[in-house]
């Protein structure tokens, strides 16, 4: 309505562009000028142009194009470009060179509650805020008993805005977003701060306004906010678009170089020392892991080859559905015979927390691996068993009593496990809309009886 | 509303709409209204007295100064009891210092809306000027009041006043943002702003009236465009003042003058210098 300029002459005629394409973005960059200390650290150079070196570029030609009812996430991480793109788009800033063009009515939210004025009162914040998104004042009349009953601020609304808790403030921001019906949304990382049932409520009822029509640009360097909410991803690094697809192959692929996830280990031939895979917290877990391993046996009595996360269909995944089973697929070698070499695993967490460990309980091999020769073992891992987030699995080759270890690879593989929105019939999470907490998840069964004493 | 497929907003590096876009005004006339009503709503839950202080202070000024001239035994040339002259020249002094003041700070004052949501930035000037209206009121009612109280003639003439604070919203408006212009190429020009309004009190006829300047300066006193409206508003309110048309009209020259260049300079600044907003 009021935000939009009906077509005009210059604007590409149909015939260019898809019917179905809502926003339409070409060769877009973003020159920022460098402050005075970088000129003056040019000069002391001298050898390069001054002018070359006082431009940064926050985007770099970025091209894509966005179809109606697309959910498409854009992740990066700090300082690629996100923002400077969803503000562009959002009209706040100008772009260097380049074009975009947006067809229908869009809503950015680069900030909940955008222009919240501390010593006026809620209601009359929503006229203000609601009106900055180009509602009439008739339909915010319209809209505001909805408002206020969804942001659960009851008769709050009436104080200065000043009293409220982050929490009530973000609640009422959420609220009018969530009544301005556009057909584009832009979220930047709003819905990863804040009270998150009410996140939940607010995307519900983003799904439920129009459904199929709406569009959704939401830009997070959270993989697991993205994988929730997108079904397509683009990734942005330096200014400039890395990877554009599917949610979870480029989700997978961020994580990968981002957290150097990885679901396959390949040892090479023939090593007998094997660099772990480094986290940012490990020293406390891998002493931890010495201790509960004990003592490294002489000579090499059994050697890690391989191994990789499968999912439900055996093939290679990085990333695993919460209510699917996965496995991991263990290749070793044992070296010297009648010395009851066992594999073991150790499961961690992003934080590098030992959620637990697992030893060999194949029934097949009561008295553990005595014969020489390459083993290929596979460890089931049921469905609704992990929390959400990064695992690490340390692959472990020991002797149990006396307790030795033989081969030990920390972190060597590693995978996701991921949440999509909508699926809380099969998921631990029943109704409960917040953050589980805690390294596990699983689906215990319930069995509730009504007690007549 | 529900034409939205039909909608198209194009970006490109260039700023489409101008600054000064009666059609874009116009778009978000509601949006307008809303920050007419913050300005106005904000400033008087911040301190209920706001709109009465618009005269009090010029009051309490008028008795320092009613004082200062008794002990002088100065002739100040004026036509009307000095208090008058006096009460009325600042309460219109202080109008026009505040609002351009105001004025002069919205696009600072709003940036925290500009940086997050796309609305054209003269909304904020515009606002300020428009959520005025309340205290014009008041500050007219009280100089009418103290004009009565001393059995001053008022005449039908006395309804131009409107044109008169009309002409002096858009001096402030003007001149405001020429200046928030300068302060996004300068912080310096804040220092600068500062003096001009602080020197303006006593280069305007507030105080005084142009008749005791020497005849030479007179001549070219209302290159002020201040005198035009100082002296165009005792005219029209107080019987004896005589309104000075050929001052309103340089007045109002200039006015148009200082808008024409503001926008340009805003609009330049705005395009070169938006990240120091």
């Amino acid at each position: 309505m009021s935000m939009q300029e009906t077509i005009t002459d210059n604007v590409a005629s149909p015939e260019n562009v898809l019917e179905h394409i809502v926003l339409d973005v070409r060769k877009l960059s973003k020159k920022y000028r460098m402050t005075a200390n970088l000129a003056a650290e040019t000069r002391q150079k001298n050898n390069t142009s001054k002018k070359e070196s006082r431009d940064f570029w926050a985007l770099r030609d970025i091209t894509f194009q966005v179809r109606a009812g697309e959910r498409v996430g854009i992740m990066g991480h700090n300082g690629a470009g996100k923002s400077t793109l969803l503000k562009i788009l959002s009209r706040v800033v100008l772009p260097t060179s380049g074009e975009a063009t947006i067809i229908g009515r869009p809503t950015s939210l680069l900030e909940v509650g955008t222009g919240f004025n501390q010593i006026l009162t809620g209601r009359q914040n929503v006229y203000i805020n609601a009106s900055l998104f180009g509602l009439t004042r008739n339909e915010i009349d319209e809209r505001m008993d909805a408002i206020v009953e969804f942001s659960e601020i009851g008769r709050f609304i009436d104080e200065p805005v000043r009293t409220y808790s982050t929490g009530m403030r973000s609640r009422l921001g959420f609220s009018v977003a969530a009544h301005l019906d556009p057909d584009i949304l832009m979220l930047d990382e709003v819905l990863s701060v804040g009270d998150a049932s009410f996140q939940q409520k607010c995307l519900t009822r983003m799904n439920d306004l129009t459904g199929h029509g709406r569009t959704l640009l939401f830009v997070s360097h959270s993989t697991g906010a993205v994988r929730k909410f997108c079904d397509r991803c683009i990734w942005l690094s330096h200014g400039e678009v890395i990877m554009d697809g599917d949610v979870q192959e480029v989700c997978d692929a961020y994580e990968s170089q981002m957290h150097g996830v990885t679901a396959t280990f390949q040892a090479k031939r023939k090593t007998t020392k094997i660099a772990p895979i480094t986290m940012n917290d490990n020293n406390s877990s891998a002493d931890k892991s010495q201790g509960v391993l004990g003592e490294l046996a002489d000579g090499q009595v059994a050697e890690i080859v391989s191994a990789q996360v499968l999912d439900v269909n055996d093939q290679p995944a990085a990333s695993i559905k919460i209510n699917q089973p996965c496995s991991i697929e263990f290749i070793f070698d044992v070296l010297k015979p009648n010395l009851r070499v066992e594999p073991a695993l150790h499961f961690k967490n992003e934080k590098g927390e030992i959620l637990f460990v697992v030893a060999f309980t194949d029934v097949e091999y009561t008295d553990a691996i005595n014969e020489v020769g390459r083993y290929k073992t596979i460890i089931s891992i049921p469905k609704n068993l992990l929390n959400e987030g990064l695992h690490f699995v340390t692959l472990c080759l020991v002797t149990a009593d006396p307790l030795t270890r033989h081969h030990i690879l920390e972190n060597a593989v590693s995978f996701s496990i991921y949440e999509v929105i909508g699926d809380t019939v099969n998921v631990a999470r029943g109704r409960y809309a917040r953050t589980l907490p805690g390294g596990l998840r699983p689906r215990l069964e319930w069995k509730t009886q009504k007690s007549n004493a | 509303m529900k034409k939205s497929s039909q909608t198209i907003i194009h970006i490109t590096p260039k700023q489409k709409t101008a600054f000064f876009s009666v059609r874009e005004i116009w778009k978000f006339r509601s949006l307008l209204r809303q920050m007419i009503k913050r300005n106005i709503n904000s400033r008087i839950t911040n301190s209920p007295l706001t709109l009465v202080w618009g005269f009090i202070r010029p009051a309490i000024m008028t008795l320092a100064f009613f004082y200062i001239r008794r002990m002088a035994n100065a002739d100040m040339g004026q036509e009307i009891p000095y208090s008058l002259f006096i009460f009325s020249g600042l309460c219109v002094w202080f109008l026009f210092s505040e609002t351009t003041a105001n004025v002069a700070h919205s696009l600072k004052t709003d940036a925290g809306l500009s940086n997050k949501v796309y609305f054209p930035k003269i909304l904020s000037p515009i606002a300020v000027l428009l959520g005025r209206w309340i205290d014009i009121t008041f500050i007219v009612a009280a100089i009418i009041a103290f004009q009565m109280v001393l059995s001053i003639p008022i005449g039908i003439e006395a309804l131009l006043i409107v044109v008169i604070m009309v002409m002096l919203l858009l001096l402030a408006f003007g001149f405001g943002i020429l200046f928030s212009g300068l302060f996004l190429l300068h912080q310096d020009f804040r220092k600068i702003f500062e003096t001009i309004i602080y020197l303006g009190l006593f280069l305007s006829p507030v105080i005084f009236s142009k008749e005791i300047l020497p005849p030479i300066i007179q001549k070219y006193y209302s290159i002020n465009p201040m005198v035009g409206i100082l002296t165009g508003m005792r005219g029209v309110l107080f019987g004896p003042e005589e309104v000075d048309y050929f001052s309103l009209g340089v007045s109002f020259v200039f006015t148009v003058v200082l808008i024409v260049v503001g926008v340009k300079t805003i609009s330049w600044a705005l395009h070169n210098f938006e990240d120091q907003l």
